[in-house]
């Protein structure tokens, strides 16, 4: 089959190079002498090419019914087939996916651009509430602060007190006074007298 | 290439609005002047000034967060004038009030130190003295400013002793007299 298939495809050839020898000698660029010497040649081969051929299938070759025609356009659509997948190969990747379709692509960028707006929102959120809770408002009304400390040392007051009261009172058959004196500096003294009287008389003298 | 920068985008939002959610108060720097009295000086922002019946004060601010139920602040700085009946004289005035000062056990000396504030020179006295009953950590800077002598008395409990020094520091260095 195989010798066949070249066989037909060597006559191709020959029959090709026939008609670019008379279209060269009707263009004229080959004289007469060398158009018909050129011919004779071409046209022994391709006699030779048919005797060859119809030996092949005297000698009976199995699928040789079918003409060789069929199997030459088989091979050629063979040929064909595999350079296709050649350049399916070499030209689309396995990892690309499956080329969905328009409305398919829409879907999922929207859907991808729905979710990143959710997270973004989400995510707004949080910040807004960590905001909120760890803001401090400050205190509308201003604290009044009492200040007392000193740098200095406190002064001490050594100065002394003294109130005294003099009463005195005096009665029709009796006179008697009463002294009350008070020291507020150190402590205090009292002194009450025992007499009373009809006339009170009261002095305060203060130190 | 456009997903990839939407999604940078989106990283990004992402991490200015979360961190603008964490921001501190505290991380401000705000600060105030006081100029009255006849001087000036500034503070920090949150502080306000506070009313004071210290002998000689000039004026006080204080922390209004560290109130207790007094109303006193535990973190103030107070400005006062020693007496005027004393000689002007910083050295002589500085150690006759802590020789007095430190007679009494409840103030117990710390340390002391010649500084300089401002290309002045001042002295500083730091001291534990406790007041109403709670201890607290003194910082008096003496010096002199056109031949009258001021005391800033910066205090605080000892816990915050250090993390107040820059706000007293903020106070010291930006005192003037007018």
């Amino acid at each position: 089959m195989k010798e066949m298939i070249e066989i037909k495809s060597d006559k191709d050839k020959v029959i090709r190079s026939l008609q670019e020898l008379e279209f060269e000698f009707a263009q004229g660029n080959i004289s007469k002498k060398t158009y018909n010497s050129q011919k004779r040649d071409l046209e022994e081969k391709i006699e030779t090419f048919e005797v060859a051929d119809r030996v092949k299938r005297l000698q009976g070759k199995g699928d040789s019914e079918k003409p060789l025609e069929y199997w030459t356009e088989k091979k050629e659509q063979e040929k064909e087939k595999l350079a296709k997948e050649e350049l399916m190969k070499k030209y689309i990747t396995t990892s690309s996916p499956s080329y969905p379709s328009n409305k398919t692509a829409k879907v999922n960028v929207n859907r991808r651009k729905a979710v990143l707006t959710a997270v973004l929102a989400l995510i707004f959120i949080t910040g807004i509430g960590f905001g909120v809770f760890l803001m401090k408002v400050p205190e509308s009304a201003a604290v009044s602060m009492n200040i007392n400390q000193s740098a200095f040392p406190p002064i001490v007051n050594n100065t002394t007190n003294v109130t005294n009261t003099t009463v005195l009172t005096t009665t029709s058959n009796t006179s008697s006074t009463s002294n009350t004196g008070t020291d507020t500096s150190t402590g205090s003294n009292t002194n009450n007298g025992g007499n009373t009287g009809g006339n009170t008389q009261t002095t305060n003298k203060t130190k | 290439m456009k997903n990839y920068l939407f999604f940078a985008v989106i990283v990004i939002l992402s991490l200015v609005i979360l961190t603008s959610g964490c921001v501190n108060n505290d991380s401000f720097n705000t600060t105030q002047t006081y100029s009255g009295n006849g001087i000036s000086f500034t503070y920090n922002g949150t502080w306000e000034v506070a009313n004071t019946t210290s002998p000689n004060a000039v004026v006080a601010v204080g922390d209004p967060k560290t109130v207790d139920a007094q109303k006193n602040p535990y973190t103030f700085v107070l400005i006062q004038k020693p007496n005027e009946t004393q000689n002007n004289d910083l050295d002589q005035t500085y150690n006759q009030n802590y020789a007095t000062l430190f007679n009494n056990s409840s103030n117990q000396h710390v340390s002391e130190a010649n500084i300089t504030v401002n290309n002045n020179r001042a002295l500083e006295n730091i001291y534990l003295t406790n007041s109403s009953g709670m201890q607290m950590q003194m910082r008096a800077v003496w010096l002199t400013q056109k031949g009258v002598i001021y005391v800033i008395l910066c205090g605080t409990i000892p816990a915050n002793f250090d993390k107040e020094q820059k706000n007293f520091d903020l106070v010291i260095n930006s005192f003037k007299v007018q």
